[in-house]
């Protein structure tokens, strides 16, 4: 089996299969970027990601290698669906705050579409159903807005629906 | 200052408007008020193509919204017809939102000048429905706040409009008062139009000086193809140069016997029918009118039109078909019987849809050359209809996934030993059952 080695910001290295390196759009570039072999000496450093998330990225892409590829121009409608979460994936995402915050981050920089949206797709369940308030309070964020902004927003938010969908 | 562990707001934007995506409308509106950044995200560009914004009679703090909104529908009810602050209000609206308005949908009373001067500050506009249905109520025309407003650009003519890229226009109408005449609408905007939606149940619309050269899509409905004078519907279907991909004809009262000596439209191939006390030669017409027809959606709308009748005309006239989709009232829970033996003439069947249609497989005659059948009541499959279903098609296949066998079948049925009817459960995966013939 090709493997290729990653190493994490903390220096250490990982053996990596090839295939499931390649989940990562980042790497997947850097590879046909840099034209390096399958089998190569060099290692790649990802300077953005730590071990132990690296270590838990591996393990979902381990788990997810056979997937289907997702192509985001066949036209399929886009999955705004959150309850769709496979059992597997629910028990991995069961992590602390800062592992999630630290895997939404890294599958942002190394581009790997799957895990972006198991990832969001949680953050956006914490929210759901939330108040304003209980969601600043969540993740402790400042209130910005003026009282006049609020009232604006909020008259704004009253006229608006959503657009009925006209299937063709 | 942001949660230690979980700092949400360092996230680069577009990850956090990828969360965002994730949320319902209603959620976003809660997030819309958490902070500026929020704000902003959560009602960006991309998420309010999601998005209706409603113009009705607003406090004035929404000239202050820094959202650019897509769609837009105003409602000319009687709370706001003779207020002249709403006119005031919508233009000033019109004005802040104008750069990104692609659709506009009016409803109510709207005369043809206010609409003209309405649509031609949209210069984005792509997509116009106007519905009018007039009442009582209204009782002429008073717009002294609307009229002192300058026309736009270099129009001189208030009922001229110029917008080059509005290609979808939507008309509907079951009453229509004095004032509003779309004729002189219509006659400018027709060469332009790809898709067009006419609907009317006065036929008030002068067929014979429309010319739709680049229609692509014709909705027609209501009392339009009723007419005595043979040259006006000859000359009207004579207009659809590119038609192709579907002509619905909603509401379907009745196809006039001139049709028959229109020119068929030779190109459309699809066809969607909303029936309701159709007769029975309207259909015999539109078979002549559409002779290439082979895919076909039919919706019922009357509870007491007998959809059996209908159906039966349709599978007697258009034997050619190769797609059929067949929708009854959901409300309606009838079954279908001995109706449904007529699909027997559809030998060119390739995929059969059918949705809220209560029936037992048994009812269905085999299709030959059927690809693909759809049930949206799979939880009313008893395991009878799935043994139907293997016998007639070897290679069933339950959902994209599952292959189904007689062997797989009477497993599943010994595990149901004890129940007197055996029901497929009304699992997800078999939303759709699909039939490959292989």
């Amino acid at each position: 089996m090709p493997c290729i080695q990653l190493q994490s910001s903390d220096g250490e290295i990982f053996n990596v299969e090839f295939e499931i390196a390649m989940c990562s759009f980042t790497i997947k570039t850097m590879m046909v970027d840099l034209d390096l072999e399958d089998n190569c000496e060099e290692v790649v450093p990802l300077t953005n990601v730590d071990s132990n998330i690296l270590r838990k990225i591996l393990q979902w892409a381990n788990y997810h290698k056979d997937d289907p590829e997702a192509n985001p121009e066949d036209g399929k409608p886009v999955d705004r669906r959150t309850d769709n979460i496979c059992e597997w994936d629910q028990e991995f995402m069961k992590v602390d705050q800062q592992t999630l915050y630290g895997l939404i981050k890294a599958a942002n920089y190394l581009d790997i579409r799957g895990l972006m949206a198991l990832t969001c797709k949680t953050v956006a369940n914490m929210m759901k159903g939330k108040t304003e308030e209980q969601m600043r309070k969540m993740f402790n964020i400042q209130n910005d807005l003026t009282p006049e902004e609020e009232q604006q927003i909020r008259q704004e938010n009253e006229w608006c629906e959503e657009v009925e969908i006209v299937a063709d | 200052m942001s949660n230690e562990v979980f700092p949400i707001n360092d996230l680069p934007e577009e990850v956090l408007e990828h969360i965002f995506s994730f949320l319902p409308l209603s959620d976003r509106k809660s997030a819309s008020l958490v902070c500026t950044t929020w704000e902003k995200l959560a009602f960006s560009r991309r998420f309010l193509r999601e998005v209706v914004f409603q113009i009705g009679s607003q406090e004035t703090l929404l000239h202050k919204s820094k959202r650019r909104y897509s769609n837009m529908s105003v409602i000319f009810d009687k709370h706001v017809v003779h207020n002249h602050f709403f006119y005031k209000h919508l233009f000033k609206l019109l004005e802040l939102f104008a750069t990104d308005v692609e659709s506009l949908h009016c409803r109510g009373y709207v005369s043809t000048k206010l609409l003209c001067m309405m649509v031609n500050r949209l210069p984005k506009l792509q997509q116009w429905t106007v519905e009018s249905e007039v009442t009582n109520w209204y009782r002429g025309p008073r717009f002294p706040v609307v009229m002192q407003l300058p026309a736009p650009g270099s129009l001189n003519n208030e009922l001229q409009i110029e917008m080059p890229n509005l290609t979808q226009l939507s008309i509907r109408f079951t009453n229509p008062a004095n004032g509003w005449d779309p004729t002189a609408v219509l006659r400018q905007l027709a060469p332009q139009l790809k898709k067009v939606d006419l609907y009317s149940t006065v036929r008030s619309i002068p067929l014979e000086q429309l010319q739709f050269l680049k229609a692509e899509v014709l909705k027609i409905g209501g009392s339009l193809c009723v007419t005595d004078n043979d040259s006006d519907l000859r000359i009207f279907f004579a207009g659809f140069r590119l038609l192709k991909e579907t002509l619905g004809l909603g509401q379907v009262y009745e196809v006039s016997e001139n049709s028959l000596k229109c020119n068929p439209l030779v190109t459309v191939k699809n066809l969607s029918l909303e029936l309701s006390e159709c007769e029975d030669s309207s259909i015999e017409r539109l078979r002549h009118l559409l002779p290439n027809v082979i895919a076909m959606d039919v919706v019922t709308l009357k509870d007491d039109w007998t959809f059996e009748r209908g159906l039966r005309h349709i599978c007697r006239n258009f034997r050619g078909l190769q797609r059929l989709e067949v929708s009854d009232r959901p409300t309606r829970n009838r079954k279908l019987e001995s109706g449904l033996l007529v699909l027997e003439h559809l030998d060119q069947l390739e995929e059969l849809i059918f949705k809220d249609i209560h029936t037992r497989i048994v009812n269905i005659p085999p299709n030959p050359l059927l690809k693909r059948f759809v049930m949206n009541y799979p939880e009313q499959l008893s395991n009878g209809d799935l043994l139907e279903l293997a016998r007639q098609y070897p290679n069933l296949e339950l959902g994209p996934d599952r292959q189904v066998t007689s062997e797989g079948i009477a497993a599943f049925k010994s595990q149901l030993v004890n129940c007197a009817v055996h029901c497929v459960p009304s699992d997800t995966i078999l939303s759709r059952v699909l039939a490959n013939n292989r």
